[in-house]
């Protein structure tokens, strides 16, 4: 993998704030003071309890609500202009295909969007079902996939039109533990294929967190902010062998109690 | 960079726990193709409907011929056109889809069935309807209508003539059903292939068996034609190749017979095991029987369809035989041929006995329901007589059933008016109201300004603005009866595209603004799709309703003949129940039958909507 330090920083965020005016007047900070840095092919988690605002922050970053204020950068310019520019792609908690697609249609959803040839389309498309092995599943509806699969399917249309940052809303806190942990490797290796592929990836897992990433940020509530990032150094390509490690648990430990802190 | 292979699960790991995945969730059973079945009757259907009335004998009183003549003028036989041209179409699927086929064995089958059988014939119709052209007449230099002119103006002749027409048409159906037969049986584009394509692989042996069948087929084809002509019961005079053969019927038949036998098991899979199998059975089974109607015309001297209508052809070759007419029977026996073999194509395509087992099993399922219809109509029959209820309170099924049979064509031309008005202001209606839905949907300020009036002319009772519509539309138009069903219909339609449209998940609006779509983009990938079961659920309800609004604003106003809502009332008032009555049913047909439509293209549209799945209910 490529190493951390000396990459340049894709995403600058500085007192970053949030603030929402609920329906009583009362003021809600959902964040306050963020500053990160993230750098080109690192793999960032979010993690925190409910409230903490990372999913905020996530929405922030795709520019899918607007900052109360603060500056955050992309690529040297805007949220706003990557979003227009189509720089990131987003996987939400659920799959979120449309019923009336098949699968691969759904794949090529943003590539319709974005004004893609049918040709182009169509290539593309299969290549990304190739990547998350559903290629035998091309002409099947949503519905006869099971949650896993529709998973992939939507992690290959986020890698359709290849952007180099991806964004991930807890994408398999609805999957059973076999199926997520299947998923966590999948998505390793999707990433390691990738050159400089940045992943910031929200999460309640502290497992999977500490697994996956490069660095996790731990965050808490009321009012969001970010309390601590911790260094993951485990060594790359991770497997099974990771997961029996001293380091492992050592670094786990080390993030539950910072989360057990946050929390009271 | 030098990374390890990651050796977590492989991908023909993955795959197969993959592959164990799909089985333990649901597969989706196979179901019975309504569509399919809708458009293979409608088709059938068509085909009578249009043979009686591009035939030129049919100009004059024969069956359906008398039923449609009369309301012709009215666009009915455009209407029919289009008919059979889209039952056509739904039934071989989307022509791309068959274009698409043809690298399949079958594939390329159905493409010559579809532009021989079914083309042809319906481009004879289109330019009888729409050209009075009747090729076949025209290639014989005649002009119909002055011949239909000779028969009717001596009135006896044609009824005379009623039933050896009906011989002739007969015998070119089924001549033209063999035809079919024997062609497909023959394949003759797969001959085709093995002479064009250089295989090194054909070995000399199976050209050699590939000869053989060509040379058969071909046999049986002019075995069919010199046959037709003799046991035809009009060419029993001098035509065609029946002079040459006069002597020699039963070696003919006996050879068509033969080859016959030898073209069938010359094919491959003939088994009862396989559909194809089947197919070719029943196929074998149609053509045997075209033989053995040979075999006994040639054999016992009886023609088994001159038999049927009671026409004696030694006699029929006198009556209706003289010179001038050979050119005009001729073009009416090919026409009956085109039309064999336009029906062979049809009930190939529509292949019903492939879901026969499935309808079994649903009439088992529904025997509930069907028990309880025909209890019902029992119940009516025998309770009249039983309670001895007068007869212009409530008749017995029966009877009314006797006067449907006797006034059904007038039921058509009135229904069909009636149903006019209701498919117009159907269109309207729910047109319009889409359209503002989509508008509503969009721009809040625009919503608020019409949804009072919507609501407004919702609660509107029909009833009190069907006089006033009158007075503004005239009395007996059909506008009047359009803007009824059009106001009908307009509140249902727009509020469930409203609905449809903004009931979107704001997950998948995250979704595509994360593409950064624009809100025309949103409203075409997302909406859309989102509000199409949303808006076919009001349009069937508007079925309902816009029957409901044509027939009860003729209530108010409408001719006898041509409204069926009128001549409900006034039979009723005349005491005229049993026409009432059917009048009333022939409604409840256009009423299902519309709303079946409806359906229909709903499942077409949104092949993907939960309630059609077989795994969920």
């Amino acid at each position: 993998m490529t190493a951390v330090q000396d990459t340049k920083t894709i995403i600058s965020i500085k007192n970053l704030n949030k603030e929402y005016v609920s329906s009583d007047g009362k003021v809600v900070r959902a964040l306050q003071n963020i500053n990160l840095d993230i750098h080109e092919g690192e793999f960032i988690s979010l993690i925190g309890p409910s409230g903490c605002g990372k999913s905020t922050l996530l929405r922030l970053i795709a520019d899918l609500i607007p900052p109360t204020n603060g500056q955050l950068t992309i690529n040297g310019h805007s949220a706003h202009e990557a979003r227009e520019n189509r720089e990131y792609g987003f996987i939400f908690q659920s799959a979120t295909l449309y019923d009336w697609r098949t699968v691969l249609k759904n794949v090529q959803l943003p590539l319709e969007v974005m004004r893609y040839s049918r040709k182009e389309r169509d290539k593309r498309a299969h290549e990304m079902l190739k990547l998350v092995e559903l290629s035998d599943f091309a002409d099947h509806y949503p519905w006869q996939l099971s949650g896993g699969m529709q998973q992939r399917v939507s992690i290959a249309r986020a890698l359709a039109f290849e952007p180099n940052l991806l964004l991930m809303d807890e994408p398999f806190g609805a999957l059973d533990e076999m199926t997520r942990e299947r998923l966590n490797n999948e998505l390793l290796e999707i990433w390691g294929k990738i050159p400089s592929m940045t992943v910031i990836f929200v999460t309640h897992n502290i497992s999977e967190a500490v697994y996956l990433s490069s660095r996790v940020v731990v965050m808490s509530p009321r009012p969001g902010r970010i309390s601590q990032i911790v260094d993951i150094d485990l060594p790359r390509p991770r497997g099974p062998e990771t997961l029996d490690s001293d380091q492992y648990f050592h670094l786990i430990s080390q993030v539950r109690h910072l989360l057990r802190e946050v929390h009271d | 960079m030098g990374e390890q292979a990651l050796d977590i699960a492989t991908p023909t790991t993955t795959l197969e726990m993959v592959q164990a995945e799909v089985e333990a969730s649901e597969i989706p059973a196979p179901r019975p193709d309504l569509r399919r079945e809708a458009a293979g009757l409608l088709t059938l259907l068509f085909l009578i409907i249009t043979y009686h009335i591009q035939h030129p004998f049919m100009l004059f009183r024969v069956q359906f011929g008398e039923g449609f003549r009369d309301v012709r003028e009215e666009g009915l036989q455009g209407a029919m056109l289009i008919a059979l041209l889209t039952s056509g179409l739904l039934l071989i699927g989307s022509p791309r889809k068959l274009w698409g086929q043809r690298h399949e064995a079958f594939g390329r089958l159905r493409l010559v069935i579809v532009i021989i059988g079914m083309v042809l014939y319906m481009l004879h119709i289109f330019l009888v309807i729409y050209r009075g052209t009747n090729v076949f007449v025209k290639l014989y230099d005649l002009d119909p209508v002055v011949f239909a002119d000779e028969l009717q103006m001596g009135k006896k002749e044609a009824g005379e003539l009623a039933d050896p027409m009906k011989a002739l048409h007969g015998m070119g159906l089924l001549g033209g059903i063999g035809l079919a037969s024997a062609i497909y049986l023959w394949s003759p584009w797969e001959s085709v292939r093995r002479y064009t394509k250089s295989n090194t692989e054909n070995k000399a042996m199976s050209l050699l068996a590939g000869v053989i069948k060509d040379a058969v087929a071909i046999a049986v084809i002019l075995l069919w034609v010199i046959s037709y002509q003799l046991f035809n019961p009009l060419w029993l005079q001098e035509s065609g190749l029946a002079p040459q053969f006069r002597d020699q019927e039963s070696l003919i038949a006996l050879l068509l017979l033969f080859a016959v036998g030898l073209l069938f098991f010359a094919q491959r899979d003939i088994g009862y095991t396989s559909a194809t199998g089947r197919l070719r059975i029943a196929i074998g089974v149609g053509l045997a029987i075209y033989v053995a109607a040979v075999l006994a015309a040639t054999w016992t001297d009886s023609n088994i369809i001159a038999n049927y209508y009671h026409v004696d052809p030694a006699v029929y070759g006198n009556q209706v035989f003289t010179p001038e007419r050979i050119e005009p029977l001729k073009a009416a026996d090919w026409g009956a041929v085109l039309a064999g073999i336009a029906l062979a194509s049809v009930i190939y395509f529509w292949a019903p006995w492939e879901r026969l087992h499935l309808y079994a099993q649903i009439l088992r399922q529904n025997i509930a329901a069907i028990a309880t219809a025909v209890l019902v109509l029992f119940a009516w029959e025998y309770g009249v007589k039983l309670f001895e209820i007068e007869q212009f309170l409530l008749p017995k099924p029966t009877v009314i059933w006797e006067t449907f049979k006797e006034i059904y064509p007038n039921l058509i031309a009135g229904g069909w008016f009636t149903f006019q008005n209701a498919l117009r202001g159907f269109a309207i209606g729910c047109g319009v109201g889409i359209l503002t839905g989509i508008i509503s949907a969009r721009f809040l300020r625009f919503s608020k300004a019409i949804l009072p009036l919507a609501i407004a002319a919702n609660a509107v009772p029909i009833i009190a603005f069907a006089p006033i519509a009158n007075a503004w539309f005239g009395l007996t138009s059909s506008d009047s009866k359009v803007a009824i069903v059009a106001v009908l219909c307009y509140f249902p339609a727009m509020i469930s595209t409203v609905r449809g449209l903004t009931s979107v998940e704001p997950i998948q609006i995250e979704l595509m603004r994360s593409y950064a779509a624009s809100q025309l983009e949103i409203f075409w990938h997302v909406r859309l799709p989102n509000a199409l079961p949303f808006i076919f659920s009001a349009l069937k309800l508007a079925t309902t309703l816009s029957m409901i609004g044509a027939i009860v604003s003729e209530y108010f106003g409408g001719t006898p003949n041509t409204s069926l809502g009128f001549k409900i009332k006034n039979d009723a008032a005349l005491l005229k129940m049993t026409d009432s009555w059917s009048a009333i049913i022939m409604t409840s047909l256009l009423g299902i039958g519309f709303y079946v439509f409806v359906s229909v293209m709903e499942r077409t549209a949104m092949p993907w909507y939960r309630s059609f799945r077989s795994d969920s209910r």
